[in-house]
């Protein structure tokens, strides 16, 4: 079973938007990060996996409508106290948000998702009822 | 979110595949240097913080995903972690600790007090 990933492709669109941005700068400021994503599947389910280090279980939102996931958040910025010297700060991603699109309709009510050392991983069930059906062809009169 | 560049040090890395620099925060209190590094999705086991000759290492061994997932579209590549840190004489090499939590490595390793100034007392002769 494979869908028409290589003819039309529905990334297409969002490694556009992703390449297309220039890299947040190395600067102090606090970057909204347009978040990296990785997309696997197998035959019955899609494994969407991110990394979010230093974020929580409750900073993180996922939203699933059809084959739209959304995954957004922020995290808490660390209390510093007063006689703290910053030498470096290269960890700027406070917020993030990321829609996209997966190539077959999901079914919603069978989303799993699993955060593990700042690793999200989200696992979603194609939709059976969306699977192409293969056509059995009879020989001779129907 | 910054994507990880290429650890410069690549072939130094005892594992098959990438290695990555990431993305640290270096901090000072009165007792402690601290390093606090974004390293998810690795098990606390298959970190490695070693020091050697004023030099700390850090490497962080990822781990493979079940083969059955195929990827259809990829932003960041799964590899190692990488990256060394040179320590100054104000730090205690000896006594450095590290925790874990939300992908996130801590180092601390504390600062050496600032030794009293000797008075030298000087004999007439």
């Amino acid at each position: 079973m494979h869908h028409a990933l290589a003819t039309q492709d529905p990334f297409a669109q969002l490694r556009r938007n992703f390449f297309g941005r220039s890299a947040p700068s190395q600067s102090n400021q606090k970057t909204k990060a347009n978040l990296a994503i990785n997309i696997y599947e197998d035959e019955n389910a899609y494994l969407i996996r991110t990394r979010l280090a230093g974020f929580s279980v409750e900073d993180i939102e996922i939203e699933v409508v059809k084959n739209q996931v959304s995954i957004r958040g922020t995290r808490k910025e660390e209390t510093s106290e007063e006689d703290i010297k910053l030498h470096r700060q290269e960890r700027n991603v406070f917020t993030f948000e990321r829609t996209f699109a997966l190539p077959e309709t999901v079914d919603p009510d069978k989303v799993r998702a699993n955060f593990k050392n700042g690793l999200l991983e989200i696992i979603l069930d194609k939709d059976e009822k969306a699977k192409a059906k293969r056509i059995k062809i009879t020989e001779g009169a129907v | 979110m910054k994507e990880q560049e290429k650890g410069k040090e690549e072939t130094e890395g005892l594992w098959e595949g990438t290695y990555f620099r990431p993305a640290v925060d270096i901090l000072e209190t009165p007792e402690h240097l601290i390093i606090k590094a974004d390293v998810p999705g690795i098990g606390v086991d298959h970190f490695d913080i070693d020091v050697k000759e004023n030099v700390l290492t850090l490497t962080g061994q990822r781990q493979k995903l079940d083969e059955r997932w195929k990827a259809i579209h990829q932003e960041f590549e799964d590899g190692h972690y990488f990256r060394k840190f040179r320590l100054g004489k104000q730090v205690d090499q000896s006594k450095i600790e590290a925790t874990y939590k939300e992908g996130v490595l801590e180092i601390q390793i504390p600062m050496l007090k600032d030794p009293e100034p000797r008075k030298i007392e000087i004999r007439q002769l």
